[in-house]
C-alpha cells in the first residue's frame, strides 16, 4: 500500500511541475524574447578617470593646488580659460562633451539648468560639501546645490573714502548727493544701474518689478548720469578709488580685498536696501567625459586645507566654513565680509537677479537704459 | 498490494491526456506570442524607417538649398554693398519657409547682417561656426537650446566665397525647428505612440513633448549599443513607462564633408498599449488551458470509472459465487463487451446454480442408497452375531468334555509313572550294553577307513 501512495504522490507532483513550468514560461517568456533582442546596459563601476578638463576665469584657480590634485590622485588637469561667461556659453553649447568642471557665474547656472545643459551632481561623492557656507546653499538660482558648487559669492556694494566722506549714512542716497559729483563712480553694468536705482527706490518685488516701476528706475538712474565721475569697469574702478580721483564707488565686494591693502581710507559697505548677489559657481556641463574626476576635483577644492591655500593665492574667499584656522589672519581680517553681507537684513533683502534674462520688460528697461546711458560693456 | 486496475487507467488516461494539452498550449502560446510581437515590431520598423527618409530628405534639401544660397552671385559680389545683400535674404528667408533665420557673420564672429537679429551669440566660440571657418565647408550643427530666444535651434555654417573665390564670410542659417519637429510630431501608433529623436549623447532633440527636449534619455536604453547597431528593436522604460520601440540611426554622413551629428529615430508605443492583444490572447490561453485541464482530469475520472465499475461488480460477484451463493445476477444494461460479458456471466451463473442444484439431488438419492444398504448389513452383522454366540456355546461344551478327558489322561500318566519307576533297573542294564555296542562300532570303523580306496 505505501508503495501505492508513493508512487501516486510522484505522479501528482510531476503534473504538477509541468503546470509549474508551463505557467512561469509563459510568464516569463516576454523576457526570454527580450534577452534576445534587446539591447541591455551593462553599468560599470565608477573608475577614476585620468584626465580633468576645466573651464575656468583667468587666474581663478590656484595653480599650486591644482599641481597637488594631480599629484595626489594621478589625474592629468587640462585648463582653458574664458573672460566672458556668453563664450562659455557658447562653447558648452556646441561641445557640451569637452569639458569637466566649468566656471558659471549664478544667472548662468539658472540659465544652463533650464537649458538642460548641467549634469545634476552626485552629493555623496562631495562629501565635503557639508563645509560649504551655510549662506552660498541656501541660494536661490539653485536651491539644494543639485547642479553646482558656489565657489566664490560676491556683492555689489559702496565703498567710501573716509578721509573725504564722514556722513555716509549705509544707504544709496550717497550715490545721488550732488555733494559728490563727480566723486561718484558707477559700474560700466547697466543692469546693476538699473538694479540699484530699484533698490533705491524701494520696490517691494525688486526681481519683477512692474514697468511703471522700471521707467521710474531709468528716470532715476538718468540724474544719476550727470554726477558720475563715470561708469567705470571694475579695474578702473580699483585704480580710481586708490588714487582717491573717486570718492564714492559703486562697486564689487571682490575687488575691495586689493583696494584695502594699497589704500586703507577705503570701506566698504553693503547698502542698506539690499543688494544685488552674485557668485561663481563649478559645474560639470551634463555630457562630461570625465565625471568622476570632476566630483573628486570638487571634494579636493572643499577640503579646509585646500580651500584655505586657493583663497590666498586667488585672493577671494572660497565659500569654505571651516578653512579659517588654515588663513592668515590678515588675510582674514581684510577679506571678512566680502562674499556675504555681514548683516543679516540686508543679506535678506538681497537679491540674485536670476530670472532678468526671461523677463522681456527687464530687458527692455536694460536696452532702453544702455542706449540712453551710452554704456559700453 | 499492487496500484489498483482503476488508478492505473485512471494516471494513464491523465499523462495521456495532459500531455498533448501541454504541448499543445505551449505551442499556440509562443506561436501567438511570436506573431503578435513581430507584427507590432514590424509596424514600428516600417514607421521608423520612413522618418528617416524624412528626416534625412529635410536635412538633405536644406544642406542643398544652403549650398546654392552659397553660391548666389548678389550674397557672393564684392561690389554688392550688405544692405543690398541684406534684402535679398529677406525675400530668400520668404521664399524658403524651411529657413528662420540668416545671418552673416564675418570670421572674427562679427555679425554683418540678418534677416532678424534674433539669434546671436558668441560665434567664436562655437564650434561649428569654427569648424566651418576651418574647413570652409558646410558644418550641420547639433540641435542645441540657447536662451535667446530660448528655443532649440539647428544651424548650419556656410562659407562664402566672392567672385575670385576669396573667402569673405560665413553664413549662418537657422532652420525653423517647427517645421522639422511636424515630421516627428505627426507620428501617432496607436493611441498612445510617437517617435523621437535622440543623437548618440542620448540628448532628445525632438519630441512631441517639448518639455522633454534636451533631457537624457533614460538609462536602461543603451546607446552603444543602438548606435552600433544601427537599427533594431528594443524594450525600455522612459519617465515611467514601459514601451516597445525600434529604432533607426539617420543617415547623415553623405551629405558633408565635415562631420555631422549622429542622430537616431525611436518609434515607440507603450506596452500596456501594444500587448492589449497578446495579454488578452494569454488570458484565453490560461482560461483554455485550465478548462482542458479541468476537463481531462473528469474524463479521466468517468472512463477509469467506466472501464473498472463492471469488472469491480464481476469481481463482487465472482466472490459471492465463491462463498456458493448462485442467485448473483450482474445488472447491466451495457451492450458493449461488458455487457455481453455480464450477459455470458450471469448464464454461466445460472447453469452454475442448475448443475449445483442437480448435484444437490443425486447426493440425497444417493444417500437414501446408502442408508438401505446399511440396514441390511447391519442385519446380516445380527446373523452373524447370533451364530457366532452359538459356536461359542458349543465350543465351550467341547472345552468342558476336553477338561474331563485331560484329567483321565493325568491318571493314568500316574499310573505309568509308577510303572517306569519298576522299568529303571532293567532299562541300566540296557545302556551298559549299548556303550558295548558303541565301543565295537568304532572299532570296527577305524578299519573301514584303512581300506578305503583313493
Amino acid at each position: 500500500m505505501k508503495k501505492n501512495k508513493l508512487f501516486a504522490f510522484f505522479f501528482v507532483l510531476l503534473i504538477l511541475i509541468l503546470v509549474g513550468i508551463f505557467l512561469f514560461v509563459s510568464l516569463k517568456s516576454e523576457l526570454l524574447i527580450k534577452k534576445t533582442k534587446i539591447p541591455t546596459v551593462k553599468e560599470k563601476a565608477p573608475v577614476l578617470e585620468k584626465e580633468l578638463n576645466i573651464f575656468n576665469w583667468e587666474n581663478y584657480l590656484s595653480e599650486e593646488v591644482i599641481k597637488e590634485f594631480e599629484q595626489k590622485f594621478g589625474v592629468k588637469v587640462n585648463l582653458e580659460t574664458f573672460s566672458d561667461s556668453e563664450f562659455m556659453l557658447s562653447k558648452v553649447q556646441s561641445q557640451p562633451d569637452k569639458y569637466d568642471l566649468v566656471m558659471v557665474d549664478h544667472d548662468y547656472v539658472y540659465l544652463m539648468k533650464n537649458l538642460k545643459l548641467l549634469y545634476p551632481l552626485e552629493a555623496q561623492k562631495i562629501p565635503n560639501l557639508n563645509y560649504l557656507k551655510k549662506e552660498a546653499r541656501e541660494n536661490s538660482y539653485d536651491p539644494g546645490n543639485i547642479f553646482c558648487v558656489p565657489y566664490v559669492h560676491g556683492y555689489t556694494g559702496i565703498a567710501i573714502n573716509k578721509k573725504y566722506i564722514s556722513d555716509f549714512d549705509g544707504t544709496r542716497k550717497i550715490l545721488w548727493d550732488p555733494k559728490y559729483r563727480g566723486k561718484i563712480s558707477m559700474l560700466n553694468s547697466v543692469q546693476e544701474v538699473l538694479v540699484s536705482a530699484l533698490f533705491y527706490l524701494g520696490v517691494e518685488n525688486v526681481e519683477n518689478p512692474t514697468s511703471e516701476e522700471l521707467e521710474k528706475a531709468i528716470n532715476l538712474a538718468l540724474k544719476q548720469k550727470d554726477l558720475v565721475l563715470g561708469y567705470d569697469d571694475p579695474i578702473e574702478q580699483r585704480e580710481l578709488l586708490i588714487n582717491e580721483k573717486a570718492w564714492v564707488a559703486y562697486i564689487y565686494s571682490t575687488e575691495i580685498g586689493e583696494i584695502k591693502e594699497k589704500n586703507p581710507n577705503v570701506e566698504f559697505f553693503a547698502p542698506k536696501e539690499g543688494t544685488f548677489l552674485w557668485s561663481d559657481n563649478l559645474c560639470i556641463p551634463k555630457d562630461a567625459p570625465h565625471k568622476e574626476a570632476a566630483h573628486a576635483f570638487l571634494n579636493y577644492l572643499l577640503d579646509p586645507k585646500v580651500s584655505a591655500k586657493n583663497s590666498q593665492d586667488i585672493k577671494a574667499l572660497i565659500l569654505n566654513q571651516a578653512m579659517k584656522e588654515f588663513l592668515d589672519p590678515k588675510f582674514v581680517q581684510v577679506m571678512e565680509g566680502l562674499d556675504f553681507p555681514k548683516e543679516k537684513e540686508i543679506l535678506e533683502k538681497s537679491r540674485y537677479f536670476t530670472n532678468v534674462i526671461f523677463n522681456e520688460d527687464f530687458q527692455r528697461a536694460i536696452n532702453i537704459l544702455g542706449a540712453k546711458l551710452e554704456i559700453e560693456e | 498490494m499492487k496500484l489498483s486496475f482503476r488508478n492505473k487507467i485512471f494516471f494513464i488516461l491523465i499523462f495521456f491526456g495532459l500531455l498533448p494539452l501541454l504541448i499543445f498550449s505551449f505551442n499556440i502560446f509562443f506561436l501567438s506570442s511570436y506573431f503578435l510581437k513581430e507584427t507590432i515590431f514590424s509596424n514600428l520598423e516600417e514607421i521608423t524607417r520612413l522618418l528617416s527618409v524624412e528626416t534625412e530628405d529635410f536635412i538633405l534639401n536644406s544642406f542643398n538649398d544652403i549650398s546654392i544660397l552659397s553660391e548666389n552671385p548678389i550674397l557672393k559680389s564684392s561690389k554688392i554693398s550688405l544692405e543690398e545683400k541684406s534684402k535679398e535674404l529677406n525675400k530668400i528667408v520668404k521664399y524658403y519657409p524651411r529657413f528662420q533665420d540668416i545671418t552673416f557673420v564675418d570670421e572674427y564672429g562679427n555679425t554683418l547682417c540678418s534677416t532678424s537679429f534674433r539669434f546671436y551669440g558668441k560665434w567664436q566660440t562655437n564650434a561649428w561656426f569654427e569648424k566651418a571657418k576651418e574647413k570652409k565647408e558646410i558644418v550641420m550643427s547639433e540641435i542645441y537650446a540657447i536662451s535667446d530666444p530660448k528655443e532649440p535651434i539647428l544651424s548650419f555654417f556656410a562659407p562664402v566665397f566672392d567672385e575670385e573665390g576669396k573667402f569673405s564670410f560665413l553664413m549662418a542659417v537657422q532652420i525653423n525647428m517647427e517645421r522639422f519637429f511636424e515630421i516627428f510630431d505627426r507620428v501617432k501608433v496607436g493611441k498612445e505612440g510617437y517617435a523621437f529623436l535622440i543623437n548618440s549623447r542620448g540628448d532628445i532633440l525632438a519630441h512631441p513633448n517639448r518639455e522633454f527636449l534636451f533631457d537624457k534619455i533614460s538609462q536602461n536604453y543603451s546607446l552603444k549599443e543602438t548606435f552600433e547597431r544601427k537599427e533594431g528593436r528594443a524594450e525600455f522604460n522612459f519617465k515611467n513607462t514601459d514601451f516597445v520601440a525600434t529604432f533607426k540611426n539617420v543617415a547623415l554622413n553623405q551629405i558633408s564633408k565635415v562631420e555631422t551629428p549622429k542622430w537616431q529615430i525611436i518609434v515607440v508605443q507603450p506596452k500596456k498599449e501594444a500587448f492589449v492583444l497578446l495579454n488578452s490572447l494569454k488570458k484565453q490561453i490560461y482560461l483554455l488551458t485550465l478548462i482542458f485541464f479541468l476537463f481531462i482530469i473528469f474524463l479521466s475520472v468517468f472512463l477509469s470509472r467506466l472501464i473498472s465499475q463492471p469488472l469491480k461488480e464481476l469481481t463482487l460477484a465472482t466472490e459471492k459465487i465463491a462463498k456458493g451463493n448462485f442467485d448473483v445476477q450482474i445488472k447491466s444494461k451495457r451492450t458493449d463487451e461488458f455487457g455481453e460479458l455480464a450477459k455470458f456471466f450471469n448464464q454461466m451463473t445460472k447453469k452454475l446454480g442448475e448443475y449445483f442444484f442437480a448435484l444437490e439431488e443425486s447426493k440425497k438419492v444417493l444417500e437414501i442408497r446408502v442408508k438401505a444398504r446399511t440396514k441390511e448389513l447391519e442385519e446380516l452383522n445380527k446373523a452373524l452375531e447370533e451364530k457366532v454366540q452359538e459356536r461359542t456355546k458349543e465350543l465351550q461344551e467341547k472345552i468342558e468334555e476336553l477338561e474331563k478327558m485331560k484329567k483321565e489322561l493325568e491318571e493314568k500318566i500316574r499310573e505309568l509313572e509308577k510303572f517306569r519307576e519298576i522299568t529303571v533297573g532293567r532299562e541300566l542294564k540296557m545302556i551298559e550294553l549299548k556303550k558295548e555296542i558303541e565301543k565295537l562300532k568304532k572299532e570296527i570303523g577305524k578299519y573301514k577307513i584303512k581300506y578305503e580306496p583313493k
